[in-house]
């Protein structure tokens, strides 16, 4: 595994600075088997987020006991990816979600885990209203930047933060093409419920200072089989949400439809697709809009 | 792994609780209900009412299978969700004598779902308001098939038969797809004079789907439902036994699979392990070097001890 | 020999004794750095709000002075190593002095980053947690790996000095006179010692070339791997690594003409010094200049519509001033600086009565300077034809007017050839820094989904005090350092500086 094999390096490291005679004493210490398990977990590509109850920053569970990462794959034959699909003809650019993520999540002021922009893609077409959360990317840049796995991508497709492990260096933010992410520069306002949870990734509260967050989805909804906070709260109905496995996707007045015919008849495609990301948000053109087009 | 094994010594552990507690009923209890409790209620519960396996003696489930469809189940089981199969030819402990038996006693359950009764489904006679006179309504039987259609797409072929098993023309089959989110509707198809209702699906699923197939019920005729479960592959395993709604999204098991793992790309082995031998390559430079410093102050330890000798000298 | 001896003794000066000006200037620094320090702990506390960063300009001045401190760390390792390799013999007097740049500069540069950082106690998880796939762990391994070894090629060609420091100082205080006598090794200069020293200087030398260019072309990847328009360019490595030579030779000669001046070193530093160093400085802003062209105009002339926003910033936008500052005042003018005196001959004696009016001339050139770039806008002209005629017709006056800048000044520059080159490497780092700037901040004003709906402050950045407060602090540190490794070991080789055949003391004024 990369990050035991790195700090493995790490270690020889220090221990060369210190002087030679302490780096002998490491690498007798690590033993020559324990360095060919290293080499062979890397092979394996198996990735360098690992739980260890040793250490801190391990994953912790909706309610605060950590994670179980004991999961019996083999009888998850329906796992999850989760998919959102933004229907742009039906966006009014209500901001409606975007209460109601900051409601859900308590989200500090100024933040915008779901935020709606107003599009033009050029001067002579007309502006669309454009939601923008978190586009949980396949290929994720900033899982991919993240210098000690705060933010890693979980099997149902989720980007998450652990911010009991984020050190605040902010290359995320660089690398995210689409500014999903947020840095919290100050102690962030608090209210009495939002403490009274016990932090967990999959709330991503309470907020704390000198770390990055953003959209994850809602995970805690999910599991009730509920709609994410965004989606539950459009009453255009214009968010949808499913699963990629099963081929569904729903929205807030309970309408289901099949996920990849829906892509496929309306054309829906992923914003800046050229960049590679893979998101897994889904956008259908804005054609045959149902409400008037924003005005500037 | 360790999960798992929790898991099953929890449900042995419940069953031989609910055993005990089962003992009292057997006297008066007809004998499929002794058998049920031997063999099914650690799962299903006692009676029927769910546990870790879905919950069969409800009205809900009985009135959406039909005694075929439950004894196909039980003898063959549901490999994908646990359900053992039961019937000796299958290698299980029961007859088929005794499989009959057990679905007897769950029928005995919901009296309702086995009798001409009406009310069994009130959605069964949806114009029984406005109607002067009680029809005589006749439970309805329902199965569905899987047939591959033109260019290898999938045909949902139900058939709907009178509990005489006379086909019946001209009803509306109502086809949907199970999702843990609801039923997603594929279309609605009308029974010919054999009493079948096909609809091709419009594409070849990519992975496994619970299809279901919908009888509302008519004047004369009761509510019948059935499911079907369609394989990737062009097998279609029935599973007409299992749970078809209300599959909860469960947190616990999807999510990571068994090492814990979560799928944040690692660099590819072979730049990681050059960088990794660059990085030492340039260190062990370092300690070439050093221990060239360690040389120099050893020659000049060396040399200071001559000196001194030949001072003493 | 006793000359010798005479000419050594001005290196063990600085060491000896220490005047009451050099304690007030270290407690004037001191109270710089303390002053940053409280400002630091402001920011601990309060949090990175302090800063002028917002979401979406999150990066500034730390992470340009980052940047610019691992260029400046670039000095010690062109100068010193490439130099020595290629054996280069007028390098020996400025190779101590450009390796302590080096490991200063790192030292001060490096935490930069864990200033910028929101939780600095969790440093610890680059260790426990670190992956290799990220540019962050690269420039973790790479700069460390560049700290240790410049500060074993910093002490390597030290042994010898330290040990004529440790027979020499025998009235030194005593702590002083046990660091010494530690990390002379027990040199006594024996054939073993000096083939073993002379094994292990060649060793580092080449080493620690591929060690620096992997820093800062790592540090160039930082911007490099994001996806960001203006940094996601493949030019990025070695544009960095030129810059960093061409700041690095720049911070050195500022370096070298204050110790020349303080420590009254000129029988060490010629004048052939500044200039050997001037012209190497010339090439190197030439290259500078050269891809700094190529990164601009590709992405000028292929005009993707993310581009543009980061061009027109730079060109004609906010940060026009300082961009054509970086270029004319930090890159053009050092440029013509270190080129024109070499190119032109001294003017003639009979025109002596003239030069006494270049002064005056080179006042007035600059208001044309001055009043042709402050004319009023072109873009509010209806003539088209005026229009486009008037900003040739200003750049002819620009050019005219630097012309007659530079024909004014000649005579000045050329009878001051230190003067000059220690002016054009100000302005070199003072272009530099603004280069580094340019480079971070434009770009974040100019994400791939443009800013909307924001807060204004969250849209500018402006820094604020706890930012310069910090940096000023950076940089009184590394000068604090500077200053007192200075104190403690002697800053001109000794040994290499007597090794090679000594130099009669150059008249001053004339060229050597």
């Amino acid at each position: 595994m990369a990050q035991r094999f790195s700090r493995r390096q790490f270690i020889k490291l220090s221990a060369l600075l210190a002087g030679g005679a302490a780096s002998i004493g490491a690498a007798r210490g690590q033993g020559l088997d324990d360095l060919v398990r290293a080499v062979a977990d890397v092979a394996d590509h198996r990735p360098a987020f690992r739980a260890d109850a040793q250490t801190t920053g391990e994953l912790i569970g909706p309610s605060g006991e950590p994670m179980s990462h004991a999961g019996t794959a083999a009888a998850v034959n329906g796992n999850h990816r989760w998919v959102m699909v933004i229907d742009l003809a039906k966006c009014d650019g209500c901001r409606e979600c975007t209460k109601a993520c900051d409601a859900m999540h308590y989200v500090p002021p100024g933040q915008e885990w779901i935020k709606v922009f107003e599009n033009r893609d050029d001067q002579v077409a007309g502006s669309y209203w454009f939601p923008r959360p978190c586009m949980q990317c396949d290929n994720a840049p900033c899982a991919k930047v993240c210098p000690v796995g705060a933010t890693f991508k979980r099997e149902d497709g989720i980007v998450l933060v652990n911010q009991d492990r984020c050190i605040g260096c902010r290359y995320c933010i660089a690398a995210c093409p689409y500014g999903a992410r947020y840095f919290n520069w100050s102690e962030p306002p608090h209210t009495a419920e939002e403490l009274a949870q016990p932090y967990s990734v999959e709330l991503n509260y309470p907020h704390r200072k000198g770390v990055v967050e953003k959209c994850i989805f809602c995970p805690t909804h999910l599991e009730e089989g509920k709609l994410p906070a965004c989606a539950s709260a459009c009453r255009m109905n214009a968010l949808l949400f499913g699963d990629q496995v099963e081929d569904v996707v729903f929205n807030a007045a309970g309408e289901l439809f099949s996920f990849s015919q829906l892509i496929r008849d309306k054309a829906g495609f992923r914003y800046m697709e050229e960049l590679g990301t893979e998101p897994r948000v889904w956008y259908l053109p804005p054609r045959d809009r149902v409400y008037p087009a924003p005005q500037s | 792994m360790a999960n798992r094994i929790v898991q099953l010594v929890g449900i042995a552990a419940l069953a031989l609780v609910l055993t005990m507690f089962a003992q009292t009923a057997w006297a008066d209890d007809p004998p499929g209900a002794k058998l049920f409790q031997t063999y099914c209620a650690s799962c299903h519960g006692e009676a029927g009412k769910g546990g870790f396996g879905p919950a069969i003696g409800t009205e809900k489930f009985l009135g959406g299978h039909d005694d075929a469809s439950m004894i196909k189940t039980t003898s063959e089981g549901v490999a994908a969700k646990g359900m053992p199969a039961w019937s000796k030819a299958n290698g299980g402990s029961l007859s088929d004598d005794q499989i009959a038996e057990i679905i007897a006693y769950l029928r005995s359950l919901s009296p309702g779902s086995s009798s001409t009764v009406a009310t069994s489904a009130p959605t069964a006679v949806p114009t029984s308001a406005t109607a002067p006179t009680v029809a005589v309504i006749v439970q309805s039987r329902l199965t569905l098939a899987q047939a591959t259609g033109k260019n290898g797409a999938v045909v949902l072929k139900a058939t709907l038969t009178g509990e005489d098993g006379k086909p019946i023309e001209g009803a509306a089959i109502s086809f949907s797809r199970a999702t843990s989110f609801g039923n997603l509707d594929l279309g609605s198809a009308k029974t010919d004079s054999q009493g079948l209702a096909a609809l091709t699906v419009a594409e070849v699923p990519s992975a496994a789907r619970q299809v279901v197939a919908a009888f509302k019920g008519d004047k004369s005729s009761a509510a019948s439902k059935s499911a079907l479960r369609l394989e990737p592959s062009d097998q279609a395993v029935a599973a007409n036994g299992a749970e078809v709604n209300n599959a909860q999204l469960s947190m616990d098991e999807p999510l990571l699979s068994p090492d814990g793992s979560l799928i944040t790309p690692n660099p590819p082995l072979v730049p990681a392990t050059l960088f990794v031998m660059v990085v030492l390559g340039v260190w062990s430079i370092y300690a070439l070097v050093v221990y060239q410093l360690f040389r120099v102050r050893k020659a000049g330890v060396v040399e200071n001890k001559v000196n001194t000798l030949t001072f003493r000298q | 020999m006793q000359r010798q001896s005479a000419r050594e003794d001005i290196l063990f000066q600085p060491l000896r004794s220490n005047s009451i000006g050099f304690y007030l200037f270290c407690a004037f620094l001191l109270a710089i750095i303390g002053w940053a320090a409280y400002a630091y702990y402001i920011q601990l506390r309060d949090g990175l709000v302090v800063t002028g960063l917002r979401n979406y300009i999150f990066w500034g001045i730390y992470m340009t002075n980052f940047v610019f401190f691992i260029g400046i760390s670039h000095a010690g390792t062109l100068i010193s190593a490439i130099l020595r390799v290629t054996g280069a013999e007028w390098r020996r007097p400025i190779t101590r002095m450009a390796e302590a740049i080096t490991l200063f500069a790192l030292t001060i540069g490096a935490p930069m980053i864990i200033i910028d950082m929101g939780h600095p106690e969790r440093l610890p998880n680059l260790l426990l947690y670190g992956r290799l796939q990220s540019p962050i762990l690269w420039d973790l391994i790479s700069v460390t790996t560049y700290i240790v070894g410049s500060l074993m090629y910093l002490y390597l060609p030290m042994v010898p000095d330290l040990a004529e420091c440790r027979d020499r100082l025998t009235d030194a205080p005593n702590w002083k006179r046990f660091v010494y006598r530690v990390l002379s090794l027990g040199w006594r200069g024996n054939e073993e010692q000096k083939r073993r020293l002379e094994r292990g200087v060649s060793i580092m030398a080449i080493t620690i070339i591929p060690v620096a260019v992997s820093v800062h072309t790592v540090v160039s990847w930082i911007f490099g791997m994001t996806l960001r328009p203006g940094w996601h360019s493949t030019i990025f490595g070695p544009y960095f690594v030129v810059g960093a030579i061409f700041s690095g030779i720049a911070a050195l000669l500022v370096a070298m003409a204050i110790f020349r001046r303080v420590y009254h070193l000129e029988s060490y530093l010629q004048e052939k010094h500044f200039r050997y160093l001037g012209l190497l400085l010339l090439v190197m802003d030439v290259i500078y200049i050269y891809f700094t062209l190529s990164e601009y105009l590709t992405m000028a002339y292929g005009n993707e519509a993310a581009d543009q926003g980061v061009m027109q910033m730079l060109f004609v936008g906010d940060f026009a001033p300082i961009f054509w500052t970086m270029i004319l005042g930090g890159f053009v003018l050092p440029g013509l600086m270190l080129a024109l005196p070499n190119l032109v001959k001294n003017p003639s004696p009979s025109s002596a009565p003239l030069l006494n009016l270049r002064p005056l001339a080179a006042a007035i050139a600059l208001v044309v300077i001055a009043l042709v770039t402050t004319a009023p806008g072109v873009g509010a002209s209806a003539d088209i034809q005026m229009a486009t005629v008037t900003p040739v017709l200003r750049l002819i006056g620009i050019i005219a007017a630097i012309g007659g800048v530079f024909w004014v000044m000649l005579p000045f520059m050329q009878a001051h050839p230190i003067g000059t080159v220690v002016t054009a490497s100000v302005l070199v780092n003072i272009g530099m820094w603004l280069k580094r700037y340019i480079i971070i901040v434009p770009t974040l004003y100019n994400p791939l989904i443009p800013i909307q709906n924001v807060p204004t402050e969250w849209a500018h950045y402006t820094p604020t005090w706890v930012e310069w407060s910090i940096t000023a602090g950076a940089f009184a540190s590394f000068i604090l350092l500077y200053a007192l490794f200075s104190k403690m070991f002697p800053i001109v080789s000794i040994w290499e500086t007597s090794e090679q055949k000594p130099e009669l003391p150059a008249g001053g004024g004339t060229r050597g």
